[in-house]
């Protein structure tokens, strides 16, 4: 790495840093508002949790999940999503940033255009997420405080293939006209379908979420890793990790170009 | 040293046009109907170090899009241009560096925290040296006077202290050249004036260039010496602000609110253009009869409740140009 | 005529901006139905039975997209009390000694029983589809317990004999009643307390867990589901739903002997709670 790179990197860590301190002052300003958010998303999260125990209650295991298992499971994706929502606010919001003209802003500023449109705003309820991912593993997890530097690892992964597919996405609105609806759905998709063991699903719907939603990337795989580990299959999931991540940076860069030509297309009539 | 220079910067979007309803859809698929806008036709001019120019036009004229081309937001079709000597669209991230932009209906503070907080911000987002930041603060602090509002939050502030925070803002990273649009929208008077003044001590005191977009022709009077007209992608006035204040500015507007019904005014130069019970709108021609004139008269004659008198409207300007300057695409102005 | 035609034309483009919302909510009912779905068929194929707690596959699947429609149609009228109140709107009322709630009662119900409509056709729909099959109408199941015998999945009988149905729409209307209840309850709880929303989420998360949205609450663990019967929240979405998934005249009648029980019970607690309200209006004044 030449020193011109390391600088540009640690440019962006300090701008990262400093939208996450911004962020949370500013909803410290409204503290009793911010810790309803909290407690409402932790009482929302909640509900799964329920049905699992109810249901593990009648029943031994499910696909060779057990209860200890899909409650791990949960705390990964919770704590991802929650990572993700709470660093990259504007993750799911790519598409609209672009349709409504807003990235111009971004764009008029000496910082990376992409990372400073993700981190400029926070979700205050990703908190409770957040919170309520860490706590569900150090109750289910039998060796908690041994795997936890782990469980943070792949929640943190997990957090960037959210915010990784949903810049894919969302970055489909420098082609088309209504790709808000289209991502917001897609990114719904996957989250809905992290959530679950990817083992209940039928054979087509699996090879689905191995491929164009990789909600398997997202829950099972690492949840899986946390029970049996294996440095192949951690070192697999990083790769798929990083893969998304740069396919991602890369269409939004190939998207920009497109946006500054000015082209996009419109629809009158 | 030049701070911008364009030439036969040109800007031509191609946009598929689709008709409307299930035909049109299909038809689109298969023969889309490629229609070509040219925003910008072959512009060329500069601009030096420290002017202040304005440069207006109606909306739809091309304004946004050149601007969008100077910051570097979108490439050209064809043509060149420098801004402090970089290509903008090509060297995007550094030019940040040197400008700073004013929007007056997008904010660039955080609504719900104190001024403090989003300049502290921006000089992350700048990358600026601490020490020499809380000095830069500092100075713009006192020269703006908004010591008393820094820790307060901003949806708290009126607009016109709010005005004040956006400017101080945009110039902590000490750019050379500012864009501002619209940057008196929505305030009185007198606060407006205020505005003014200090954008024009900070021209004075750092040469900081000025590029104005503005639709109060106030604005453009009072900050600028120069002014570029543009209209449908083309300069058709490039000039001294005096100049178009002589050869275009010629009419004032008088808006009356009276305390006895309208009898009619006589006077050379005076028209009426409408009158509904108690109010009254007259255009003067301030060539044929000044209107400190014209409104003592009127206060003679009746009871007046309220009055304003404004500008013309730009629109009303640029109308008037394009019509006189058809022949004339760039005219400088005598004497500079 | 022209005129008249552009009045058509806008108002059909407002009904399917309307419908995009629709397609919107349907494609997230398919994905948590589909879900399910998957889930309770693994969830039956592991456990090696074609029951569970009296419920076969197809009862389950039925039985969540009942307790479904009624959760998607319950009242958010609280919120708009709790800002009447919080206006100051409300000091006209005084003149009027009971109406004002129960006319925010009628006020919900008129808004939920369409969208129950709604949900119900794209609940029915999204399962069909799932499903592959639609419960026939076949006359009522005897009035054995739950447990009869069954026969496979495919079956055309099982869940949705006409009673049933019956049963459950006129549960379903019970039901609404009580939601709407409960809604303007909390909404006056605006006199005394700043924020109103919190006890609506709490009111919602007891629906969904001891109100049996999920699971029906034959698979709590007994404890728990003694708890939850005595409770009004099962009879919002268990009672109903379980009436469609298994007509039984007994568990009928006692189940809207409950509901009703709860009707009158929360009535006379608005009428309470109103009359303490109004007392308060007139204290501070609006």
């Amino acid at each position: 790495m030449t020193k011109q790179e390391h600088n540009e990197q640690m440019k962006t860590v300090r701008l990262v840093w400093g939208y996450l301190r911004h962020n949370l002052m500013s909803a410290m300003a409204y503290r009793g508002a911010f810790f309803l958010q909290v407690a409402g998303m932790l009482l929302n999260d909640a509900m799964l949790l329920f049905f699992w125990w109810v249901l593990f209650n009648r029943l031994p295991t499910l696909q060779g999940w057990d209860l200890a298992g899909v409650m791990t499971l949960y705390g990964i994706v919770a704590f991802g999503f929650g990572a993700a929502t709470v660093v990259c606010g504007n993750a799911f919001l790519v598409a609209r940033v672009i349709t409504s003209g807003d990235l111009d802003y971004y764009l008029a500023l000496p910082a990376d255009p992409l990372v400073h449109l993700l981190v400029s705003r926070m979700s205050l309820p990703g908190w409770g997420d957040l919170l309520f991912g860490l706590v569900v593993f150090l109750v289910a997890a039998p060796d908690r405080w041994v795997s936890l530097p782990l469980f943070l690892l792949l929640g943190l992964l997990a957090g960037v293939i959210l915010v990784g597919f949903s810049v894919l996405v969302g970055s489909l609105a420098f082609w088309v006209g209504n790709a808000d609806q289209l991502a917001a759905q897609a990114i719904n998709a996957l989250v809905t379908f992290g959530l679950y063991p990817v083992e209940i699903f039928p054979g087509v719907v699996r090879v689905l979420l191995y491929t164009l939603i990789p909600a398997a990337f997202v829950g099972s795989i690492p949840a899986g890793l946390l029970s049996d580990f294996d440095w192949g299959r951690l070192a697999a999931l990083v790769a798929f990790t990083a893969g998304i991540a740069l396919a991602a940076r890369w269409v939004f860069r190939w998207g920009l170009r497109r946006y500054e030509s000015g082209n996009l297309v419109m629809v009158r009539g | 040293m030049t701070a911008i220079q364009v030439q036969q910067l040109t800007k031509t979007f191609v946009t598929r046009e689709k008709q409307p309803g299930l035909r049109g859809s299909v038809r689109a698929l298969f023969r889309p109907l490629r229609r070509e806008t040219q925003a910008v036709k072959s512009i060329t001019f500069s601009v030096e170090e420290g002017e202040r120019l304005a440069f207006i036009g109606p909306n739809g004229a091309g304004k946004s899009t050149t601007i969008k081309m100077l910051v570097g937001i979108l490439y050209p079709t064809s043509g060149q241009a420098q801004v402090l000597g970089k290509t903008p669209w090509r060297e995007r991230s550094r030019l940040a560096y040197e400008i700073g932009a004013v929007f007056g209906q997008k904010s660039q503070l955080w609504y719900h925290l104190p001024p403090a907080d989003s300049f502290d911000l921006l000089a992350r987002i700048y990358e600026l040296d601490r020490a020499a930041y809380r000095q830069r603060l500092a100075y713009l602090v006192e020269l703006f006077e908004v010591n008393d509002y820094l820790q307060v939050p901003v949806r708290k502030l009126s607009l016109g202290e709010r005005m004040r925070c956006e400017i101080a803002a945009s110039l902590l990273h000490r750019p050379r050249i500012l864009f501002l649009d619209e940057p008196t929208i929505g305030l009185d008077v007198v606060v407006k004036q205020r505005i003014r003044d200090l954008i024009l001590e900070l021209n004075q005191q750092e040469g900081v260039t000025i590029f104005l977009t503005s639709h109060d022709a106030g604005d453009v009077e009072v900050l600028c010496k120069r002014a570029m007209v543009i209209s449908h992608g083309e300069v058709i006035y490039d000039g001294r602000v005096s100049t178009l204040r002589r050869d275009y500015i010629r009419t004032k507007t008088v808006s009356l609110k009276l305390g006895e019904p309208w009898q009619g005014f006589d006077g050379p130069g005076v028209r009426v253009l409408k009158h509904k019970g108690y109010g009254v709108k007259l255009e003067v021609d301030t060539t044929v009869a000044p209107i400190e004139e014209v409104v003592g008269r009127l206060l003679a004659r009746y009871g007046i409740v309220d009055i304003n008198v404004d500008n013309p409207p730009m629109e009303e300007i640029i109308a008037r140009i394009y019509e006189g300057g058809q022949g004339d695409k760039e005219t400088r102005g005598q004497g500079d | 005529m022209a005129r008249y035609g552009f009045v058509l034309w806008t108002a059909a483009r407002q009904q399917l901006a309307y419908r995009a919302e629709l397609a919107m909510r349907a494609i997230q009912m398919v994905l948590f139905m589909g879900v399910f779905i998957a889930l309770w068929t693994t969830a039956f194929g592991a456990s090696g039975q074609a029951e569970l707690e009296g419920y076969r596959l197809a009862e389950m699947v039925w039985y969540l997209a009942m307790t479904e429609t009624i959760t998607l149609s319950s009242s958010r009228v609280f919120i708009e009390i709790s800002e009447a109140v919080k206006a100051g709107n409300l000091a006209y009322t005084l003149t009027r000694p009971l109406s004002y709630p129960f006319f925010q009662v009628a006020n919900s119900l008129g808004n939920s029983i369409p969208r129950f409509a709604l949900n119900l056709l794209t609940a029915v729909a999204v399962v069909g589809l799932g499903m592959g099959w639609l419960p026939v109408l076949s006359p009522s199941v005897p009035s054995a317990s739950l447990r009869t015998s069954s026969l496979g999945m495919n079956s055309a009988e099982g869940a949705g004999s006409l009673r049933g149905l019956l049963a459950f729409l006129w549960m379903a209307a019970l039901a609404l009643l009580l939601d709407s209840l409960i809604a303007v309850l909390i909404g006056l709880l605006a006199f005394w307390i700043e924020e109103v929303t919190p006890v609506f989420w709490i009111y919602q998360k007891l629906l969904f867990t001891v109100g049996g949205l999920f699971l029906p609450l034959e698979m709590f663990p007994d404890w728990l589901r003694r708890v939850a019967g005595w409770l009004p929240f099962q009879f919002i979405t268990y009672v109903p739903a379980r009436a469609f998934v298994a007509f039984e005249p007994g568990f009928v009648l006692r189940a809207m002997a409950g509901q009703i029980a709860y009707v009158v019970m929360f009535s006379a607690l608005v009428v309470f709670v109103w009359r303490r309200a109004q007392r308060r209006l007139v204290v501070h004044g609006g």
